[in-house]
């Protein structure tokens, strides 16, 4: 293996760097500031059964090293993802995806997760199963051991392509919550994704989203992130993609040092399209910098300090 | 011109009035825009790029109009001549020129890509100007215009400058009825405009944006084909009947 390659499930991906769900659209509005061929992988946009409009506007706010979004999951859905997106992506895209799936049942993630399986274009099959920006009622199955679990148990039964369950940092344990899906048949994890938060108006009071609340991204979230790597590494034997706030190769460093195998990038490509194209040109430099001989050597370096 | 990264240096941030600035920035590379596209600056201190609309440009200076509305506008308005601001470019659908457009009204800050319209489409047929302001102090740009040559009508929601009122009120004097039509300003004055007006018009909304080129649909509209867009990149140029109005605050 190269010095940046990592193995994930059985396919080895050039680099560890994977620009994240709903930063990256399915990859063609990015193939016009760069080659995306560069990446390791990337995470398409979460997509659902059927379209979705998602949340009303305003869907975006800032703060401090970061920012808030409630989207809402707006998505093609299924079919047009299928049928239009990916067979555009498939004209320049010559690597792998990961399918981020989103749903609302169990049967619909299920159903969902059938279709992209059966795309070649697709490496792996990415549960959402935690995105707080949609109001549905009950509890998000990312909130609950038992329904994570069932999850992903009901859509790793039906595909052949390996599964990441991307967890949310919206969770009191989230080592437990790992451990769970790990227990249902995830063949890896994605830790983790938007935390939730909320900003209101200095002159009015009012929410600055419509939806009140959004989820926080960007280089505040890092040291959560990094706290949520460190404790499921140390609950599960499965690979797992660290998530929240990258935005240098040092970043990536430390990230891989506390458990990820490789890394998603999000709220970065928004402010910067080329940053990921950035990162996997500065990796290496940084790499020998430390004198870390391969991205694979180093992960989960940080593991065995501390008690936790 | 294709999508770059291109540091600007400041050569002019002045003040037109208390709030309104217009900010002179120059390139090494080439500049090529259609009016109604946007730049996106990244300020220091502050997150996520402030999306602008180009109020003019020619081969490597660009112009931009804008109002203190928030902290990062305020920010922006303290740059200094030889600071460089990282802009990301060009963005969105301007206008589309190969459409008749006869008329050109902007409210407020949305003259800026108004005057770059104008500027365009000047030589090539007659055209009405129509500019409304909230009052005599919040008027920039005049001269600018007014050195295009072409039939200008101002107004003021309380007339102390032009004819009373908003756009409606400037639209109330034709003696003819408005064929084709282009607008950029608030999304009320847009609207009325839309319901008021059977005819073709092109409106460029704005939105508060996450990336400003289609990456994070953090400013998708609904549009009457049941299709969302995105502001940023479908837009911010739409045709006016395919905004679904009613939709937008």
């Amino acid at each position: 293996m190269g010095q940046l390659e990592v193995n994930l499930s059985g396919i080895t991906i050039d680099n560890p760097i994977i620009p994240a769900s709903g930063t990256f659209g399915y990859g063609i509005e990015y193939q016009r500031f760069y080659d995306i061929n560069i990446l390791g992988a990337f995470s398409c946009k979460g997509t659902t059964l059927n379209p979705r409009y998602g949340n009303p506007l305003p869907r975006i706010a800032e703060c401090t090293s970061g920012m808030l979004n409630a989207v809402g999951l707006q998505n093609p859905g299924i079919d047009h993802v299928i049928d239009v997106e990916l067979k555009e992506l498939a004209t320049f895209y010559h690597k792998k995806i990961f399918a981020n799936v989103s749903g609302f049942s169990i049967d619909e993630y299920v159903q969902t997760a059938m279709r992209f399986d059966s795309c070649d274009i697709v490496g792996w099959i990415e549960l959402n199963i935690s995105c707080p920006n949609v109001k549905h009622g009950g509890l998000s199955f990312g909130t609950s051991p038992d329904m994570a679990a069932e999850v992903t148990n009901a859509v790793k039964s039906k595909i052949h392509k390996p599964l990441y369950v991307k967890l949310s940092p919206n969770v009191s344990d989230i080592a437990t919550m790992a451990k769970a899906v790990e227990n249902g048949g995830a063949d890896g994890l994605v830790v983790g994704n938007t935390l939730t938060g909320a900003r209101f108006d200095l002159a009015t009071g009012k929410p600055i989203l419509t939806n009140i609340t959004g989820g926080l991204s960007g280089p505040a979230l890092f040291p959560i992130a990094l706290r949520c790597v460190y404790q499921c590494a140390k609950a599960v034997d499965i690979p797992i993609i660290g998530c929240g706030g990258i935005t240098t190769a040092q970043d990536v460093i430390e990230m891989i040092s506390a458990g990820a195998s490789a890394v998603e990038v999000g709220a970065a490509n928004l402010v910067d399209p080329y940053a990921c194209y950035q990162l996997v040109q500065s990796l290496p430099q940084w790499l020998d910098h430390y004198n870390i001989e391969s991205i694979q050597s180093l992960t989960g370096r940080s593991l065995h300090y501390g008690n936790e | 011109m294709d999508n770059c990264c291109a540091m600007g240096t400041i050569i002019q941030n002045k003040a037109l009035t208390d709030s309104i600035y217009e900010l002179k920035l120059t390139y090494q590379q080439k500049l090529d825009f259609i009016p109604g596209q946007f730049v996106n600056l990244k300020l220091d201190g502050f997150y996520l790029r402030r999306p602008i609309s180009v109020a003019d440009y020619d081969d490597h200076t660009l112009t931009l109009i804008y109002k203190v509305v928030g902290q990062g506008t305020d920010a922006l308005s303290k740059y200094q001549p030889g600071q460089t601001i990282d802009t990301l470019m060009p963005l969105g659908n301007g206008f589309d020129l190969s459409k008749p457009i006869d008329t050109l009204i902007g409210g407020g800050m949305g003259i800026a890509p108004i005057y770059g319209l104008t500027k365009a489409l000047k030589d090539h047929h007659p055209l009405t100007v129509i500019l409304g302001f909230r009052n005599k102090d919040e008027i920039v740009y005049l001269q600018q215009f007014q050195s295009l040559g072409v039939k200008m009508i101002i107004t003021t929601d309380d007339g102390s400058y032009g004819i009373q009122g908003n756009v409606m009120a400037g639209i109330d004097t034709f003696d003819h009825p408005i064929q084709t039509w282009a607008a950029c300003g608030p999304t009320i004055m847009m609207k009325s405009l839309s319901q008021t007006l059977n005819t073709h018009g092109q409106v460029s909304l704005e939105a508060r944006m996450g990336c400003g080129f289609g990456g994070c649909m953090g400013c998708s509209i609904q549009t009457t084909s049941n299709q969302s867009k995105r502001v940023c990149l479908d837009g911010p140029v739409f045709d006016d009947k395919e905004v679904l109005w009613d939709s937008l605050k």
